[in-house]
């Protein structure tokens, strides 16, 4: 009899399990790319060796070509004949040979401080280490934490990618103390008085520094070099100014319009997504919030949709 | 009586030009012989019914002659090798007791000359040939129209460098300095008094004057900027220094060197990299000393182009030295590693990504600089 109840037991609990499985969350979505082409330039002068009186212009053909070493880790030769007759080459690796996924939580510390932790996992799947991370915080006062052998600092808000808010860049110093491999993860943190919102996150792998070999590349391969462009991005929460001085009608309408996008991003279950597109009301709010756990421990919704509708709870 | 109309007319040379004759007698005889006497400034003196001059390149005649019916034409013929001036003709005719005058003001063709870029960047100018690859920007259609159209006329086109241009310093520099070329640098004007020839500009920035001649004289010049444009200067700072200078493209703290141009942006972000730099090393109120302070060495010229560099600062350049590759269009700068200590210099790398140039070539090990190309 025993015996019995249990197979029943085990029968119920794979079913449950699979039920479970199939309404929660599988991964969040992972960072994605701009479709960025490094190939050999078709089209390219010829280099001027020097100009002789009699016969003008000594020219000389560069060659200049993209080889490929490894597309799994975007290594690439830039390569082409120098002036002085021989072959030149620089290591390239493109920033996007990673597949990235960033988990972020947000929690108000003693202080009324949100404390915003996030963890960059770099997936098993990806070529090549993770080498820096970027967040992109709307709001005027931010604190990020220092961590050894990362460099942190400030994005230019003249560079076009960067110019909204202020984005901060966590990067490796040295790959040979730190290294974030495929399958590894790491954690960065940023303390903010402001309350979480949606915002960008950008990622960069592998070595961005070019060692130089003593002569400028022709023009033509150095038109190939992508800028920011091979830099995955995607979206995580971060401190947004403007939702501290909203009403909690507008902060509940700010998140109710982003419930799909919440759902695209892998924040948000289908099976939840509209119970909580209909009640993000004032009058649901008791509901809202009975439910955030439970949700989140079942895996409907990520700790980014949990802080960012816990944050209500200071309204 | 003898008289003409008009009594003065103008003639471009090589063109001809008629004055009505008329005779006014009491009573009619016979035909009347017309007769030149003289063509001044030239004494020709007594001639006959037709005269040339061939010092002068005139012919003139008359049409009809002798006159029957008491009218005629004079016809005056000039060359195009008939000296500019005005000439005082004399006429008379058997029977004629008062010679009549005409004048001929004898006058050049007029040409004009254009030169229009086939693709117009704002400013007019023309864009450098950069790295020797002539984009329709840096092409220009030079134009020789001669009034009256007359076709055949012999037109030479050349190209010269205006001193000092572009950044250049011409004195510092040795070589011929380069001035870009036409695809036929002489030729004839067509039957529309035309003459076209492509002009392209060279790689090396500067004012270039194009110059028209036709049997030997000049006959327009126009100038034209060859320039990458939008460039500006970046000015001395506090924390940071301008080097590199030469004497062909001189530098300075105490200066706007005119190696250190770049785009707006450039300008910007090399700005925001020293103020980052000293933000981390020396923080608060400490001041940077001067002798840690960034050293930002080639940008590009005021007007970009060709960047034409040699080993030994102080002495002159020839115009066909190599140069940077890139250093062309104000997007790129060589900052010296030779005052950053080695155990700053990831920090530094990383505050360069930070700032617009995630992609820069490191080298400090060969020759004591990071290349930094700016987006």
């Amino acid at each position: 009899m025993r015996f019995r109840i249990m197979i029943l037991f085990l029968i119920f609990q794979c079913f449950m399990g699979a039920y479970a499985q199939e309404n929660s969350l599988e991964r969040r979505t992972p960072m994605q790319k701009n479709e960025v082409q490094i190939e050999s330039p078709l089209d390219y002068s010829l280099g001027v060796l020097r100009e002789d009186p009699i016969r003008g212009e000594i020219k000389y053909d560069p060659k200049p070509e993209v080889i490929t070493i490894d597309k799994k880790s975007g290594k690439l030769w830039f390569r082409w004949v120098g002036m002085d007759g021989k072959t030149k080459q620089i290591l390239f690796q493109r920033a996007d040979a990673i597949n990235v996924v960033v988990l972020a939580k947000a929690q108000k510390s003693g202080n009324s401080e949100y404390v915003f932790s996030y963890v960059v996992e770099n997936l098993n799947t990806s070529g090549q280490e993770l080498s820096g991370f970027l967040i992109q915080c709307l709001c005027n006062s931010v604190q990020p934490k220092e961590i050894t052998n990362f460099h942190t600092g400030f994005m230019g808000n003249t560079l076009p990618d960067f110019s909204e808010g202020k984005w901060i860049r966590f990067a490796v110093l040295d790959s040979s103390k730190t290294s974030i491999g495929p399958g590894q993860n790491v954690n960065f943190i940023i303390n903010s008085t402001s309350p979480p919102g949606l915002v960008r996150t950008r990622v960069h792998g592998g070595n961005l520094r070019l060692m130089g070999i003593g002569e400028e590349m022709p023009t033509e391969l150095a038109d190939l070099l992508p800028g920011y462009k091979d830099w995955p991005y995607g979206y995580t929460i971060g401190p947004v100014d403007e939702l501290a001085a909203m009403s909690l009608t507008d902060h509940l309408a700010y998140l109710k319009s982003r419930v799909s996008k919440f759902q695209e991003l892998g924040w948000i279950s289908s099976e939840v997504a509209p119970w909580y597109q209909e009640n993000l009301e004032p009058n649901s709010l008791i509901l809202v919030f009975q439910r955030l756990q439970s949700d989140l421990k079942s895996e409907k919704i990520t700790t980014e949709v949990y802080a960012l509708i816990d944050a209500l709870r200071s309204k | 009586m003898l008289s003409a109309q008009p009594t003065s007319q103008n003639i471009i040379q090589g063109e001809s030009v008629a004055y009505a004759i008329n005779l006014t007698r009491s009573n009619y005889v016979e035909p009347v012989d017309l007769v030149i006497l003289s063509i001044t400034p030239s004494q020709i003196g007594f001639l006959s019914e037709t005269t040339s001059d061939s010092s002068l390149g005139i012919d003139a005649y008359f049409n009809p002659d002798p006159v029957v019916d008491d009218s005629s034409e004079l016809i005056v013929q000039t060359s195009p090798s008939t000296p500019e001036g005005t000439y005082l003709i004399t006429i008379s005719g058997t029977e004629v007791i008062q010679p009549a005058t005409v004048t001929v003001t004898v006058l050049p063709p007029t040409y004009t000359l254009t030169v229009t870029p086939k693709k117009s960047l704002a400013d007019g100018s023309l864009r450098t040939a950069s790295t020797g690859k002539p984009t329709e920007y840096s092409m220009a259609e030079v134009k020789v129209t001669r009034t009256p159209a007359t076709p055949g006329s012999m037109i030479s086109l050349s190209a010269n460098r205006i001193s000092n241009s572009g950044g250049h310093i011409e004195d510092k520099h040795t070589g011929t300095p380069p001035v870009g070329g036409f695809n036929q640098a002489s030729g004839t004007t067509d039957i529309n008094g035309v003459f076209r020839a492509m002009y392209t500009a060279p790689a090396t920035s500067g004012e270039i004057s194009i110059s028209a001649n036709s049997e030997d004289k000049e006959i327009g010049s126009k100038d034209v900027l060859v320039k990458v444009s939008g460039l500006v200067p970046l000015a001395s700072g506090t924390n940071y220094r301008l080097t590199g200078g030469t004497v062909a493209h001189p530098s300075g703290d105490d200066q706007t060197g005119i190696n250190h141009y770049g785009t707006p942006e450039t300008v910007t972000h090399l700005q925001a990299i020293a103020a980052a730099y000293e933000e981390m090393f020396y923080p608060g109120p400490i001041i940077i000393p001067a002798q840690s302070r960034l050293k930002f060495n080639d940008m590009s010229l005021p007007y970009g182009g060709k960047f034409e560099v040699v080993s030994n600062s102080s002495a002159p350049v020839p115009w066909n030295a190599s140069s940077h590759n890139e250093h062309r269009i104000g997007i790129n700068c060589d900052v010296s590693s030779s005052n950053v200590p080695r155990d700053r210099r990831t920090e530094l790398v990383n505050i360069f990504i930070n700032n617009g140039s995630p992609r820069f070539l490191d080298e400090t090990s060969s020759s004591n600089h990071w290349h930094l190309r700016f987006e």
